[in-house]
């Protein structure tokens, strides 16, 4: 294919475009609400600072010999925290708080030969997606004696995944309706994919991750582990578990050849097991 | 926001929401996606819609307002998974040859790196001159000539491999 005929292709391009999911109308209602909960929070900072600059002033005053002022009671200059909007049913930022403080809590434990950790927000990236919006990521960061490192735990509502029991189906449909091709290693073997039912009526789902080959189905070597833990109530605990480290992490743990790869992964199955299966994960 | 801009920017929304869809999906390759970054561009476009409304350039600066947003989700640490119940997101029916043709080029582009991917479909796909793609890319005229031709040979170098192995 020349040049000429791959840019006749691109500019013919015909998409079968699904019907369209959103409504123009109702984002616009989301993005005022919005705009309007980040006004009041920005003017609740404004008060906060106006207020601690009058109290400075008045210690100031207060040094100088001056009348001393009456301040009032204490105020907090601690900024303030995005509040939950009631009327929103997918706002889960209160249950971000609690999972990021859950987790600050239990780290420590899990891994205990790890330094620096720092637990980044939970964040819900699919608010606005009818499907998805009931989940929340959160990116931990260490390092150990392998080097710089990350995982990601997710916390997922009912309906977000499918169930345990097609989790490690190779039969799942591919594209355009056929039957999909599971990608192969070099040796031959496919990806691990185990279902293992646990107490309590939940499964865990331990499986590999594989890097891209050079052909469409065929994978160069495992990269990661990955644990799902599906709960009876339908909501899924998940955490990802690869041996890359990205640069940006690598920078902030002041490595002087960013990026690369670790020689083992972050963490152990036993250490994704225990941080998938704690229970105080929750959207509620 | 008054009353007048809240309704000229639903009036935008209503207008652009399929077109830039559809730059979002040859972007990302997944509609459900393109559709939450539609939705995330809009968003940040409500906010500064009273002093950009009358701005000759608010198409280019909403496609820059799109591209950001996937350039931001390129780099989110944990992409969205393929569900995984077997269940295919709803997918419309339509002629097997020029599904089949489209699938292709939009699966290719997939493979190239995204700012590549990003000169060639705002170029080739949405038909925009070289100038308004450097004002959505933010880049040089230049640049957005060299990522072209670079994302064509990439293009073209995986459209090929795939065809050796078929």
């Amino acid at each position: 294919m020349d040049e000429s005929e791959l840019v006749n292709r691109l500019r013919g391009l015909a998409l079968a475009e699904p019907a369209l999911g959103i409504d123009p109308d109702e984002v616009a209602t989301r993005a005022a609400r919005r705009l309007r909960q980040r006004r009041a929070t920005m003017g609740a900072v404004v008060a906060v600072v106006a207020l601690a600059a009058a109290v400075v002033a008045a210690s100031a005053t207060n040094l100088t010999g001056a009348e001393p002022a009456d301040i009032g009671p204490p105020i907090s200059t601690e900024f303030p925290s995005p509040q939950p909007d009631p009327t929103d049913p997918h706002d889960l930022s209160g249950a971000a708080g609690r999972n990021r403080a859950h987790l600050r809590q239990v780290i420590g434990t899990v891994l205990p030969a790890t330094q620096q950790v720092s637990v980044g927000d939970f964040k819900q990236y699919n608010r606005y997606d009818v499907r998805l919006w009931a989940q929340l990521i959160s990116q931990v960061e260490f390092t150990d004696d392998a080097g710089p490192a990350a995982f990601y735990l997710e916390v997922a509502g009912p309906g977000v995944y499918g169930t345990a029991d097609t989790a490690c189906n190779p039969n799942l449909v591919g594209r355009d309706g056929k039957p999909a091709v599971e990608a192969t290693l070099p040796d031959g073997k496919h990806l691990r994919c185990d279902t293992i039912p646990q107490p309590g009526g939940s499964t865990l789902v331990l499986g590999e991750n594989g890097e891209p080959g050079a052909t469409e189905h065929t994978l160069s070597r495992v990269s990661g582990l990955y644990a799902l833990l599906y709960r009876s109530d339908g909501s899924v605990v998940g955490l990802s578990n690869d041996d890359k480290v990205s640069n940006e992490v690598a920078e902030r743990f002041g490595q002087p050849n960013p990026g690369g790869t670790r020689s083992r992964f972050p963490l152990t199955e036993q250490q994704m097991i225990a941080l998938v299966t704690d229970p105080a994960f929750t959207l509620r | 926001m008054r009353g007048e801009e809240d309704a000229s920017f639903r009036e935008f929304a209503r207008a652009r929401t399929i077109a830039l869809r559809r730059t979002a999906y040859l972007l990302c390759g997944d509609w459900h996606l393109a559709e939450d970054l539609t939705q995330n561009a809009l968003i940040k476009l409500y906010g500064v819609w009273p002093r950009m409304q009358r701005s000759e350039r608010i198409d280019n600066y909403t496609r820059r307002v799109l591209l950001r947003c996937w350039l931001d989700e390129q780099r989110r640490p944990w992409r969205r998974r393929e569900r995984r119940d077997g269940v295919l997101p709803e997918a419309p029916a339509s002629e097997p040859g020029e599904s089949g043709l489209s699938d292709v080029l939009v699966r290719a582009l997939g493979k190239i790196p995204p700012r590549q991917r990003a000169a060639v479909v705002l170029r080739f796909c949405a038909d925009l001159p070289v100038a308004d793609v450097a004002t959505a890319l933010g880049c040089s005229e230049g640049t957005v000539k060299s990522q072209t031709a670079r994302g064509l040979d990439a293009l073209r170098a995986v459209i090929e491999r795939w065809e050796a192995v078929a």
